[in-house]
């Protein structure tokens, strides 16, 4: 039989030499060169664990050892394993507490009575292939939850029926004032100004298709401080903890905005004085060049200084006139808005 | 055959200086001044019976009313006999194209009010009198 020949690091908690020498001998029969190391106590056991070089690949815990036994031995052995998967060994069938002891966290549970090489082999490969895969899990558990608490936007979860908030990111405390408690403790109506609460059951009333992915629009909300911002809300549904909920995320456009409010009251300033050289400005020029065309038919060539001088005002008036025009031309090159 | 000719202005400035070119230009010419839109209307609705074109030279800003109006008001009544020269101090682009825009117009000039403006007024009165 060919046997596996990876180096397996192997802790064997076991107060009994018997038991031990047993496991020893059905690991070998599957295992070409195991690093098996036998700890009779859980001090010893702890002891061991605590030297650093020390990693396993897989923990044999005996429940009865004679310095501690069943779920407390558990829960300090799984605390000491640091994620190493752990598997059970008892000399009793305990339906009940194996149960227990799988939902406290050992990978696996084994009768020593039943134990044969097979099963020692088969559970010891599981437990390690389960673990790696549940450490790939966590990993990227953990990527996604630092995409949302570490963005630098604002972003939240609430539960789509009671509108309770269930997980907020530290970029939406930081900007709202509210600390984490306190988030968790509102819902989507406490960070709206009273008079916009109509305007959210709307929303919400618009917003409660599941597949309505990403719909982006502009709300008021109220930070903690009472001072009301204009936001840009993005969202997309999301199974949280078993809950309906959305995930939103929060763009603060009120600078932006404001911004915006400023440079239209001056645009609309500036079209009032392009309106005003166009049509107001320029009666008075055109009635001043239809009175000197007038007075230019009238004969005044028998007094060439005052024709001189009328040539001057003319020429004048034709350049306010190519000013005026000027103007109105610029102002009206100006694209609208769409 | 000499059309009555119309001119509707606020700028009592600039009637006195258009009766005064006009007077120069064709001494011979039938005309009536009017400083409101409404003056203008009403004895324009008064010569409907007489079926005979007539001529209005129109501002565009007036104090009672704009051009604009006083044009909405003339095509209601479906005049056919008032036909329009628009005349405006503003020097926007869109007014021309508004002023194209009504079947009643049938010249579009900028002030000031010239010699050259109101020899050209008199030729479009001459060409537009004898087609009628």
């Amino acid at each position: 039989m060919r046997k596996d020949n990876k180096g397996y690091h192997i802790l064997i908690i076991e107060d009994s030499l018997g038991d031990f020498v047993l496991i020893e001998e059905y690991l070998l029969d599957y295992m070409l060169n195991p690093t098996l190391i036998h700890a009779r106590s859980f001090q010893e056991a702890k002891s061991i664990i605590g030297v650093s070089e020390n990693k396993f690949d897989v923990i044999f815990l005996d429940l009865s050892l004679p310095d501690l036994s069943g779920e407390k031995l558990i829960i300090d052995v799984l605390d000491l394993a640091n994620g190493t998967p752990i598997v059970a060994l008892t000399g009793f069938s305990d339906l009940e507490f194996s149960l227990r002891s799988l939902a406290l966290g050992v990978s696996d549970y084994l009768l020593k009575d039943e134990l044969t090489p097979i099963i020692l082999y088969k559970s010891i490969i599981y437990a390690i292939e389960r673990n790696r895969h549940f450490d790939e899990l966590q990993r990227s558990e953990k990527r996604y939850s630092e995409l949302f608490h570490l963005s630098p936007l604002p972003m939240w979860v609430y539960d789509l029926n009671t509108l309770e908030f269930l997980d907020v990111n530290k970029a939406a405390i930081v900007h709202y004032g509210y600390d984490r408690q306190e988030f968790l403790s509102k819902n989507l109506k406490n960070i709206r100004p009273e008079e916009d609460l109509p305007i959210l059951e709307e929303a919400l009333k618009s917003n409660t298709h599941p597949s309505s992915i990403y719909a982006k629009r502009v709300f008021r909300h109220l930070k903690k401080n009472g001072e009301i911002i204009k936001v840009e809300l993005g969202s997309s549904a999301i199974l949280f903890n078993g809950r309906q909920a959305k995930l939103v995320l929060v763009n603060d456009i009120t600078e932006k905005v404001l911004y915006i409010e400023t440079i239209e009251t001056q645009n609309k300033a500036l079209k009032e004085i392009s309106w005003i050289q166009s049509h107001v400005v320029r009666a008075p020029l055109a009635r001043l060049m239809g009175l000197i065309n007038l007075i230019e038919n009238e004969s005044f060539s028998t007094n060439p200084e005052l024709n001189g001088l009328l040539g001057h005002i003319k020429n004048s008036s034709v350049e306010l006139d190519y000013i005026i025009r000027d103007i109105s031309k610029k102002s009206e090159s100006i694209p609208p808005l769409d | 055959m000499n059309p009555h000719l119309l001119i509707v202005d606020d700028d009592e400035v600039l009637l006195m200086i258009l009766e005064k070119i006009i007077q120069i230009v064709n001494p011979e010419r039938k005309l009536s001044l009017y400083s409101s839109g409404r003056s203008a209307l009403d004895r324009l609705e008064e010569m409907q019976n007489e079926q005979k074109t007539r001529f209005i030279m129109l501002d565009i800003n007036l104090k009672d009313m704009s051009g604009w109006d006083f044009l909405n008001e003339l095509e209601a009544r479906n005049d056919q006999f008032s036909k329009v020269i628009m005349i405006t101090s503003s020097v926007s682009k869109n007014n021309e194209v508004f002023a194209k825009q009504h079947s009643s117009v049938i010249a579009f000039f900028e002030k000031p009010i010239t010699f050259d403006i109101i020899n050209s007024i008199e030729s479009i009165i001459e060409s537009n009198s004898s087609h009628s």
